[in-house]
């Protein structure tokens, strides 16, 4: 089995994130959570999560990977207590006094450690090992050669990250945000310097920012590896994103995993995730040392992503429930996918509103609409700008 | 109080106190390296520590292993990847991992597990440092003076940029963050590329009040004319009349939680 972990940012997208496919989800809770900005969990929606995902006989981890400060400590034992209490999976930690924490109070979920311990060798990795970890979260910076001898030795649960952003720094050595805009990176409030410009000398174009990650290309690889976990980065990501992404690498790995994978897939599945993204991405560390083609040195803007154009909430006598995410029109044609339907394009014939009336365009923000289409779909089914 | 200094070249006469020396291949941000053969050989005139800052991939683990019998004559081994702990003397070790240690029971933890050593951020305040100094048992490290590393990357930041621009340049430089106008160091190394904040660190106003600390003196990064003020006042709390320096994360507790809890 290999593990299709996803991000979360809140309870739509994980349930998203685990009906498209992912066998397990990572949360933050409110506190003690990298990512102080994304939206969060109360501890009864981590329940919920916990509950819904427990339904599906999958997993949810909690991140607790800040680095403590003193003031920290003082709510720390009730915290994780109450995440034992719930259920939850394993708990994502980077800091020691966490893990001291769950052994001293003899807590049940799992420890895996967060990449922001950047452990890149079998030393480390048995080090963690030696903690009562069950599963280490990999540096970034790991290649080929670190992982497999780090699998070759070490009888240890293995993740890796697959796709998303990467830290320009090895994870959990930078303070760049503390410095530049007082906001502290290990503590949830990283403000990503790494993506501002600098001035060097008269020009005003230096820029240390890293293009982001995809591994689609090595996934056959990383499966033969048995690589016990392939994760997406992105708790702050948006509903679209994480389904889509989740849907590519799921399709991708259990066609690896049943050898039927082909080129074709992986590269309608790049196509899929590169209009997706507003970034380019590349393998990063695990094929050779990154170099110029793997840095950004422009400034650049992002533009936001104007693909999905709606979800599907039922279907009944040939039209499709819907409600509106982005423009379209009769005539358009799109592409409707879901978790157990694969990508199929439809030219649209038929819109009717509320009110069943036939219109020519879905153009309102969320509007509920009624949509023709000759083939089955389901709730959760989302409609996109189709992708050739 | 003990002081350790990072020298930022070979004459280590000149200097007083203990030295910390960074071992070649296995360091990064440093001015001067020592290879295993210098440390050897050093070791048998005067006390040195060393420092192995890198994070070490399987290659450089394996280089580690040829050599870790030489290190026997070693005072303290500074050391930022945990793979090394259970490859050397844990009595000599002192965990340097940077930014990483920002709290008493994470000290607490590392102590049960036998490293007794061990160095502490330099982004606490000193209310922070003084409870960990009285919640502690530890050897604390703190680096007093020095232009603080505020990220380590194994990339090549700096030659990848000329690169990209079709040019040459130096490995080392001056940028300024375009908004806040921030001075930052960056380094670039054959292992990958440091930057360091342009100001100098030094939280010597506070020192009386950490004494029981052992105090690093990081050398490197400066000017010789810095280096030399320095090495006349670092023992003095009043460093600051002689050097501008900076200390605000001494003094200021971090944001982390823009605009509250969302």
């Amino acid at each position: 089995m290999t593990e299709i972990l996803a991000p979360a940012g809140d309870l739509e997208r994980l349930k998203w994130a685990l009906i498209y496919g992912a066998d397990a989800v990572y949360i933050g809770g409110k506190e003690y959570s990298l990512r102080a900005n994304s939206k969060n969990y109360t501890l009864e929606e981590i329940k919920e999560g916990v509950e819904f995902a427990h339904s599906l006989n999958k997993k949810v981890y909690v991140t607790v990977n800040i680095l403590l400060h003193n003031e920290d400590l003082k709510n720390l034992d009730e915290y994780l207590i109450a995440l034992d209490k719930i259920g939850i999976d394993a708990y994502i930690v980077s800091d020691m006094a966490v893990i001291k924490k769950i052994k001293e109070l003899n807590l049940k979920p799992e420890i895996h450690i967060s990449t922001q311990e950047s452990s890149v060798n079998k030393g480390a990795v048995a080090f963690w090992k030696s903690l009562g970890a069950s599963r280490v979260v990999l540096g970034r910076e790991c290649s080929k050669e670190d992982i497999l001898d780090i699998i070759n030795n070490i009888d240890i649960e293995v993740e890796m990250f697959i796709h998303g952003a990467m830290c320009t720094s090895y994870s959990g050595r930078c303070v760049l945000s503390n410095y530049v805009t007082y906001r502290d990176s290990n503590r949830g409030g990283c403000s990503q310097v790494c993506r501002f410009l600098f001035n060097m000398d008269n020009e005003t174009d230096f820029q240390i920012c890293s293009k982001d990650l995809s591994m689609i290309d090595y996934i056959e690889e990383l499966v033969d590896l048995k690589i016990s976990s392939l994760k997406i980065e992105g708790r702050m990501r948006s509903l679209y994103y994480i389904a889509t992404v989740v849907n590519a690498y799921k399709t991708v790995v259990t066609k690896a995993l049943d050898r039927t994978l082909t080129k074709e897939t992986i590269d309608y599945y790049k196509k899929v995730l590169n209009r997706l993204s507003n970034r380019e991405n590349t393998p990063q560390f695990y094929n050779k040392e990154p170099g110029v083609n793997e840095q950004y040195y422009l400034g650049r803007e992002e533009v936001s992503n104007q693909d999905f154009l709606g979800i599907v909430t039922g279907y009944e006598n040939g039209y499709a429930y819907i409600e509106q995410r982005n423009n379209f029109k009769v005539g358009d044609t799109v592409e409707i996918f879901g978790p157990n339907l694969s990508p199929t394009k439809l030219k649209v014939e038929t819109l009717i509103n509320i009110d069943n009336i036939e219109v020519i365009d879905a153009k309102h923000p969320q509007e509920k609409l009624k949509l023709k289409v000759p083939f089955k779909v389901q709730k959760y089914d989302i409609i996109r700008v189709p992708i050739y | 109080m003990n002081y350790f200094i990072i020298p930022n070249d070979k004459n280590l006469n000149i200097y007083e106190d203990n030295l910390i020396i960074p071992l070649d291949n296995f360091s990064i941000g440093f001015d001067t390296y020592f290879t295993i053969e210098e440390i050897e050989s050093i070791s048998k005139e005067k006390e040195v520590s060393i420092v192995i800052n890198k994070f070490l991939h399987k290659k450089d683990l394996e280089k580690i292993n040829k050599i870790k019998d030489k290190l026997n004559n070693i005072k303290y081994i500074f050391i930022e990847d945990l793979s090394l702990i259970n490859l050397l003397n844990k009595e000599k070790i002192v965990l340097s991992s940077s930014h990483i240690i920002t709290n008493y029971e994470s000290i607490n933890y590392f102590y049960d597990l036998g490293i007794k050593n061990i160095v502490v951020s330099n982004e606490l305040t000193k209310e922070e440092l003084l409870e960990i100094k009285e919640k502690t048992k530890s050897n604390i490290f703190y680096v007093l003076i020095g232009r603080n590393t505020l990220m380590y990357s194994k990339r090549k930041l700096l030659s990848s940029y000329y690169e990209h621009k079709s040019v040459l340049g130096p490995l080392l430089k001056e940028i300024e963050e375009s908004v806040s106008k921030k001075h930052l160091i960056i380094k670039e190394e054959n292992s990958g590329t440091c930057i360091f904040d342009k100001n100098i660190f030094s939280a010597n106003y506070m020192m009386s009040e950490i004494n029981t600390f052992n105090f690093i003196i990081n050398l490197n990064n400066m000017t010789n004319e810095e280096k030399e003020i320095i090495l006349k006042h670092y023992k003095e709390e009043n460093l600051s009349d002689y050097i501008n320096v900076e200390n605000y994360f001494t003094k200021n507790k971090i944001i982390y939680k823009v605009g509250g809890d969302k």
